[in-house]
């Protein structure tokens, strides 16, 4: 059955009005979701003072601080990494054909995990554009870790997609085993810092890092969605794709380079947000149908709001303490998307 | 027939039987019957960090709230009588939370309005720092690992919050009790110290650490030697091998602490042929005043001190008595 609707909504010509049309509806869910979301935290706040602008000393009016300084930062970040994270997922599963791709398939989580505690345990202090250290090297590591598993499967045969998958896991497992050493003879309270890292966490980032984060995560999935009509072709199979004139090589090249870059740039402002990138993609393409056209920039919109959610909830179910967000994301995210896949593949009477 | 010894005291030697930290239980009936001039000594003195109980409280607790000197109160009922709810003890239970000491809330401490914001040198409350910075905030980050970066720190927060005095005064009491130990302690041995900071799997305090500098401010050196870790786990031949004269282990939880003893005994003896346990040398230690590196300092010290020194503080009650 899940088949049949798949192939009615590829069947089903997307018109460039309809695909308008989804977008901007779910740019206005979006929207408020994310003004939802601002509104809501550990204390009270009034609109009211907020639109009264800024203080003149730092105590004066805190509900302004607390909005714009604290919250506001906070969801935009949320919706970025959200959206980055949920189009590189799309992407991925598209060039390596794998249901179970995500983000961090191809060794980006170990690679970045490996910059962040090397960056912690070194004590460095100097970072880019306001960003920290951590975040830094958090980048250097993860793009790394993406050419190495690249060069490994590019340079190991002909067969790309295993050879990358197996490359992945290698690299994955080995540069856990290093993270696992390191930590083991880390101080505690650096330990500490990588694993609230490593279970994804979203702090209130300065408004410069967010302004080059935005750029950057835009123009990347910008690019991607230039071709997604091509990536379209290529789940039929590369030598299908090659047969209906589609350069696989550099379409896989472009799509694997941008989609390790928005990933690299999310790790590296958030930690490891687990299950975004892999339910998002599956539940979009569940509702909405298969068409990369659509399935990129819907999966990034509605990844983006699904983040803030769960941001939200991260930092107010035991308020005033935080859960890292990794963990609402699994715990949300897990039950949500059995819930769409019985509804959708219409296995379950109750949910038809 | 026993020599009954006189339980009378002056008042100004209160320090002498309160100390900080000290745990209180003071009785009396809503407004009558309170040991009120101990009270007042009390207060007069600052003797801070105090714990309390009090089965019906009133006045003596509220006092003590607003001069700062509890921390902790334990109670079943509190009144001011016909006065209503006592305000400080209302203030107190009213103060609000910050998050926790690893995921501090940014927007909690604004709600605060903090003059200061105080972190320390770590990931989670740097970030916080930071963003707290950005709107103005005055803050000071604090690096805290060692006794030296300690008394460093307290000169810090004594410009930052204009009480340089206090701050130095401070730091002369400390170190003049620090170097009135050494004294007393002399050229005694130093005993092999084994500290067990987790029992299950089997973890101890490594050189690099302040609870080495305070086994060795105690009399005492470190049964393991240079280690990569921090706090390294260890096996059962580096326990044999490491020759301990003396086990520190710092008690886990709130648990009962003659349990906990009588846990560490058995759990010991296994390995009797190690000198700290044929000698019966284990000791279960409060964690508060050895295992946070602060103003208490020195009272971490003295108890690590008396566990691994008898004879020096036996010898030294001794001389004080005969002196009596």
């Amino acid at each position: 059955m899940l088949r049949n609707r798949q192939d009615k909504s590829m069947v089903e010509m997307l018109t460039s009005g309809k695909l308008a049309l989804r977008v901007v509806i779910c740019l206005a869910v979006l929207a408020v979701v994310m003004c939802l979301c601002a509104v809501v935290g550990t204390q009270d706040i009034s609109m009211k003072k907020v639109f009264a602008g800024p203080g003149e000393v730092p105590g004066e009016n805190i509900d302004y601080e607390i909005f714009v300084g604290v919250r506001l930062p906070r969801v935009i970040l949320a919706a970025l990494v959200g959206a980055a994270l949920a189009c590189s997922g799309v992407v991925l599963q598209a060039i390596l054909r794998n249901p179970l791709a995500d983000p961090y398939i191809l060794g980006i989580s170990s690679g970045a995990g490996l910059g962040v505690i090397t960056a912690i345990i070194s004590g460095v202090t100097w970072g880019f554009w306001g960003g920290s250290p951590i975040a830094v090297f958090a980048f250097v590591g993860a793009m790394g870790t993406v050419w190495l598993v690249w060069f490994i499967g590019h340079f190991t045969g002909k067969s790309q997609v295993i050879n990358l998958l197996l490359a992945g896991v290698v690299i994955n497992a080995f540069f856990s085993a290093v993270i696992m050493f390191l930590t083991s003879i880390a101080r505690s309270d650096k330990v500490h810092s990588t694993l609230f890292w490593l279970m994804g966490n979203i702090t209130e980032e300065s408004m410069s890092v967010l302004g080059i984060s935005t750029c950057c995560i835009l123009t990347g999935i910008f690019a991607l969605f230039c071709i997604s009509y091509r990536l379209n072709v290529l789940t039929f199979g590369e030598e299908e794709a090659k047969g209906l004139g589609v350069d696989t090589a550099k379409i896989k090249v472009a799509a694997f380079g941008f989609a390790a870059f928005i990933t690299a740039i999310a790790v590296s402002l958030s930690g490891l947000v687990g299950f975004v990138g892999l339910i998002i993609p599956h539940g979009v393409r569940l509702v909405f149908g298969p068409d990369h056209r659509q399935l990129l920039p819907l999966s990034g919109i509605i990844g983006a709001a699904f983040l803030v959610a769960a941001d939200t909830l991260a930092r107010t179910v035991v308020a005033p303490a935080q859960l890292p967000v990794g963990v609402v994301t699994a715990i949300a995210g897990g039950p949500f998307f059995l819930f769409l896949l019985a509804k959708y593949s219409r296995k379950v009477s109750w949910l038809k | 027939m026993p020599e009954i010894k006189s339980k009378m005291g002056q008042l100004s030697d209160i320090k002498q039987y309160i100390k900080s930290n000290s745990f209180l239980a003071i009785g009396g009936g809503w407004s009558c019957n309170k040991p009120m001039a101990i009270v007042r000594e009390i207060i007069r003195q600052n003797i801070t960090g105090l714990k309390a109980m009090s089965i019906v409280g009133g006045f003596e607790m509220e006092w003590l709230l607003a001069a700062g000197c509890l921390d902790h109160l334990v109670f079943s009922f509190l009144s001011l009588e016909s006065f209503g709810l006592p305000p400080n003890f209302r203030r107190a239970a009213e103060k609000k939370k910050i998050g926790t000491f690893w995921q501090p809330s940014a927007e909690a401490i604004i709600a605060c309005k903090p003059d200061l914001v105080v972190t320390l040198w770590f990931e989670q409350q740097k970030a916080v720092a930071n963003s707290l910075e950005r709107l103005g905030y005055q803050i000071l980050t604090l690096k805290i690992e060692t006794i030296g970066e300690l008394l460093t720190a307290i000169q810090e927060i004594g410009i930052f919050t204009k009480c340089q005095s206090q701050a130095v005064q401070l730091l002369n009491e400390l170190t003049g009790e620090l170097n009135d130990m050494q004294l007393r302690l002399g050229s005694a041995k130093k005993v092999k110290v084994l500290w067990i900071v987790q029992a299950e799997p089997l973890r101890v305090a490594g050189r690099n650490t302040f609870i080495n500098e305070l086994i060795e401010l105690a009399g005492g050196e470190n049964a393991i030697g240079d280690t990569l870790q921090q706090y390294p786990p260890i096996g059962t031949e580096e326990i044999l091998a490491c020759g301990a004269e003396v086990i520190i282990q710092s008690a886990m939880g709130t648990g009962n602490m003659a349990e906990q003893q009588k846990a560490a005994e058995v759990f010991w003896s296994r390995w009797e042929n190690l000198p700290a346990v044929k000698k019966n040398r284990i000791h279960v230690v409060e964690p508060d005043t050895v295992t946070r590196l602060g103003p208490r300092l020195y009272q971490g010290v003295e108890l690590i001190a008396r566990c691994l020194h008898p004879d020096i503080f036996e010898q030294g009650k001794n001389a004080a008595q005969q002196t009596r």
